[in-house]
């Protein structure tokens, strides 16, 4: 694999972490903005919740459904919330980090256990298996990982206090822009810029320092470009997200879509860096904190006659990330287009196959088989006949030695599953056929003596032979 | 609860039906006796072969009647009925069935090594027609076990 496909490979599992929890980001980005602007306190007691709770749970679920279907998304939950409760910044990268490694973590437990649980305590150790490992995960996470990251955020404030005692204020872009995705930007913002510009303000009656980290200019470039050679979801969601972004000042709104494709942090610093490089070649400053960072705050608080040099530094940030936003949205946007060309083109090929010929074993040809692992056997209730289907394929798989294939059965109401195979009886097969429509379905009417079964396990064990 | 359980009181033989309905309703009766089920899990077999056509009848002459455990299932349990003259389920090429094995699940999987053994059974071809002919319930379960 190359550099460049492992890197799009590893974007778009961000991005699938991402992109499925957008409106709730917006969700969150109205009431905060709106809370905010109306002075509301029933709406403002959602913004902490939502952000520390809510978003990094949400994302840590989709991250470990990603990796292992619901158990996955389920303890990747669990363990999140303990880097949440360990950590007194919001934990994004706790959650993209715990959520997905969760999942693995407990599919290799699975995988080791698989086969050696007595028959009928699966239920009862695949509930406790996630309890178990998802309660020490969290602790885990709580103790080490929380701590960890949270510290980040003393190093990048380290950082951005040498340049502004250098007067390398531009330069503190490189600080700044990563720091905000990563939610570590209120300990620059509060900590240091914040004290150091109110010194400044007695000195000069005005300061710089309040528009580093406040200036909209940046993210609306990411936005914009994302309004204009985005694809798909991101494309439409960014259109609302520029507004509660510019206007009410909620920068966390476009922090998913770097999150999504993270080298978009380099034309966030560059941007960046000139629009603070246009505040100081032309001396303005604000006279309070904009808080939130919008641009009607920033005008409000902007030194008497310094409005109109200020727009042209957010406006040059803005420009300069969104030009140089551009090829790397391209890419992305389009590497994701081509792959899923890609798969509703082998879908099709083998959904045209399928219909064309009657007998469902003629299109073998279309179906790699030597990579069946999950058969899911499927009926209505998903107990008496589906159950005794799977137990009797099972039993057929061992005796051929495919030991490592599980068959499980399963009421079709809960397809789609994770599987490469579903067996169900013929009368089902279109209701199969409807949701899971990425396996290969066989359809049986004797489910004890059925000539398919032996006609699969022949597939298969043929498949991996000649691989 | 496994194979060995099932005695003679959870087996009828010979029995007559006059349709497919008749015939779960038939069957399912001791299971409704003994509380084991309610009358609501009788009609959801029975709605789910109008809805859903007699997928149940899992092989030739065999058929595995049951609803989902919300249904009303109260209890694990299980019961074997063979109908003489065999019963034709709409079944095609299953048709007709002979022996109907009622079960009543209350959860997905507790009865599953139940159904392991079972299926051991009836994998096994000339079991199985012995058990469609057996004479008596006493003969059936030693055909069980």
């Amino acid at each position: 694999m190359s550099a460049r496909v492992k890197i799009q490979k590893f974007g778009s599992k961000l991005s699938s972490m991402v992109i499925p929890n957008l409106g709730a980001f917006i969700a969150w980005g109205l009431l905060t903005a709106v809370g905010i602007a109306i002075d509301n306190d029933m709406l403002r007691s959602f913004i902490t919740p939502m952000l520390n709770y809510l978003l990094p749970l949400l994302i840590a679920f989709a991250g470990g459904k990603m990796v292992y279907d619901y158990r996955g998304g389920v303890i990747g939950t669990v363990a999140t919330i303990g880097v949440i409760i360990g950590s007194s910044v919001t934990m994004f990268i706790g959650a993209m980090i715990l959520g997905p490694l969760s999942a693995w973590i407990l599919k290799q437990f699975d995988k080791a256990i698989d086969g050696k649980v007595p028959m009928g305590f699966e239920l009862l150790v695949n509930n406790y298996s996630v309890g178990i490992l998802g309660a020490i995960l969290s602790v885990i996470g709580c103790v080490w990982l929380g701590p960890a990251i949270s510290s980040l955020t003393n190093v990048f404030a380290a950082g951005v206090n040498v340049l502004v005692q250098n007067n390398l204020l531009p330069l503190t872009a490189i600080l700044i822009e990563p720091a905000k995705p990563l939610f570590l930007n209120n300990a620059i913002g509060q900590g240091i810029l914040t004290p150091m510009g109110t010194l400044q303000l007695d000195e000069l009656g005005k300061s710089v320092l309040f528009l580093l980290e406040s200036n909209p200019g940046p993210g609306l470039g990411i936005l914009l470009a994302y309004m204009f050679f985005g694809k798909g979801s991101s494309k439409t969601s960014a259109w609302g997200a520029s507004v509660i972004h510019l206007f009410g000042g909620i920068h966390e709104i476009y922090f998913p879509f770097v999150l999504m494709n993270p080298i978009l942090i380099l034309p966030l610093i560059v941007g960046g860096a000139c629009g603070t490089l246009v505040f100081t070649m032309l001396n303005v400053g604000l006279v309070g904190v904009a808080s939130p960072g919008s641009i009607i705050s920033i005008m409000l608080m902007s030194s008497p006659g310094d409005q109109f040099k200020i727009i042209l530094g957010i406006a040059a940030a803005c420009v300069v990330t969104f030009v140089l936003a551009i090829p790397l949205i391209k890419r992305a946007g389009g590497g994701d287009d081509a792959s899923l060309k890609e798969a509703a083109q082998t879908m099709n090929e083998l959904k045209g196959k399928k219909s064309r010929i009657s007998s469902v074993f003629e299109s073998i040809e279309e179906f790699d088989f030597s990579k069946v692992t999950r058969i899911a056997y499927a009926c209505d209730a998903g107990i008496g006949s589906s159950a005794m289907g799977a137990t009797v394929l099972q039993k057929k798989c061992k005796a051929a030695g495919l030991d490592d294939i599980k068959v499980f059965h399963i009421a079709i109401e809960n397809l789609p599953t994770e599987c490469q195979v579903v067996v169900t009886q013929e009368l089902l097969l279109d209701r199969v056929k409807d949701v899971q429509k990425d396996a290969y379905c066989i359809a049986v009417t004797d489910f004890i003596n059925a000539p398919q079964y032996d006609e699969l396990i022949d597939k298969i064990k043929q498949a991996r032979g000649n691989k | 609860m496994l194979l060995e359980t099932i005695t003679a009181q959870d087996v009828q033989i010979g029995l007559h039906a006059k349709n497919w309905e008749d015939a779960i309703r038939q069957a399912a009766a001791p299971l409704l006796a003994s509380g084991a089920i309610q009358q609501s899990y009788i009609d959801g077999m029975i709605t789910s072969v109008h809805e859903n056509g007699p997928y149940f009848v899992l092989a030739k002459g065999l058929a595995l009647a049951h609803a989902r455990p919300e249904c009303g299932a109260v209890r694990l349990a299980l019961n074997f009925t063979t109908f003489d003259p065999p019963v034709s389920f709409g079944a095609g090429e299953n048709d007709p069935v002979r022996l109907v094995i009622t079960l009543a699940a209350t959860d997905p999987d507790s009865h599953l090594d139940l159904l392991g053994e079972l299926a051991e059974v009836l994998m096994d071809e000339s079991r199985m027609q012995q058990l469609f002919s057996a004479a008596s319930p006493e003969a059936f379960c030693a055909l069980l076990g």
